[in-house]
């Protein structure tokens, strides 16, 4: 199996279980919770600068593809990535703990902080449709991980958590 | 370089998102999510529950792990969901193809003879 391919796998998981985390506000109690968001929002920058291409080349491609799968799926990963902001911005907007740590006292109001359990009860939806979407290629390399099945490349969008 | 002109790039994108969002929050439009009186006001979903005390003091809540057990459910319903959806979807396909298929051997059949 690729090397990038055991590299996706496994960012995504990572990923997935810290939105889960996340996600499980009363679980991780407010710091935690904040920290975690910062780390989710700064792994985002990186991944998607690092796929800045693709986010430009999908986003050409779907006023130029016939409606199907494909498409299904780069909708999904754009409007994702778009939630995914609205929800780390908002957060910081928000913040009472990570933001006064580093200097700054936020003003918060109940517009951002409806805006962030908005964008996360979002993203919740588009995480769940998101790893669904992929979910032979998450078969395939967790079997192939374990010992078993046959080894396949990333789809393209594998790693756009 | 590259590195860094693409992520100027997206910051730039995030400024346009954080702006419209900005827009949005002075429009009428924003009470549509907005959770104004939700700081002062009673229990719900905005109220979060800690069960160490006080919200920024405590590390995992695991008096709490109903929350994420939720999370986990939410999220593994949504994907069972949709990839029961798919598995239909694929197995329509492909009873129509063989339908078609026999459809047209039938065709090649009848011409043949
Ligand atoms: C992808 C990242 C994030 C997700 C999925 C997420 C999700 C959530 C959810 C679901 C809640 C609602 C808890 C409830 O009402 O029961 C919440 C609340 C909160 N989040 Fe986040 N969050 C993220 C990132 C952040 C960041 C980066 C910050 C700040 C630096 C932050 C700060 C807060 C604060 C202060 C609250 C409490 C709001 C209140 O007072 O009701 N979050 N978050």
């Amino acid at each position: 199996m690729p090397r990038h391919t055991k590299i996706d796998f496994w960012l995504d998981l990572a990923l997935l279980i810290s939105f889960v985390v996340d996600y499980s506000f009363s679980f991780t109690g407010l710091t935690v919770h904040e920290w975690t968001g910062v780390g989710l929002g700064a792994s985002l920058l990186v991944h998607v600068t690092l796929h800045w291409d693709w986010v430009l080349r999908t986003t050409k491609k779907l006023f130029t593809t016939p409606a199907g799968r494909e498409k299904l799926r780069w909708v999904v990963d754009l409007l994702l990535l778009g939630a995914m902001s609205l929800c780390v911005l908002s957060g910081i907007m928000i913040s009472r703990s990570a933001m006064s740590a580093l200097g700054w006292e936020t003003n918060r109001d109940g517009f951002w902080t409806g805006l962030h359990t908005t964008a996360a009860d979002i993203c919740v939806a588009l995480v769940g449709v998101h790893v669904a979407l992929s979910w032979r290629w998450v078969l395939t390399v967790g079997r192939r991980l374990v010992g078993k099945g046959s080894p396949t490349t990333s789809p393209s969008t594998a790693s756009a958590l | 370089m590259k590195f860094l002109r693409h992520f100027a790039a997206l910051l730039g994108v995030l400024g346009i998102i954080f702006a419209l969002a900005l827009v949005w929050k002075h429009t009428p439009l924003a009470s549509l999510i907005s959770n104004g009186d939700r700081q002062q006001s009673g229990p719900g979903r905005g109220q979060p529950q800690f069960a160490g005390g006080p919200a920024g003091g405590h590390v995992f809540g695991f008096a709490n792990l109903d929350d994420l057990a939720q999370s986990i459910a939410v999220l593994s319903a949504l994907i069972a969901g949709v990839v029961i959806i798919d598995l239909r979807r694929r197995d329509r396909r492909r009873e129509s193809l063989t339908r078609a298929r026999a459809i047209a051997q039938q065709r090649i059949a009848a011409r043949a003879k």
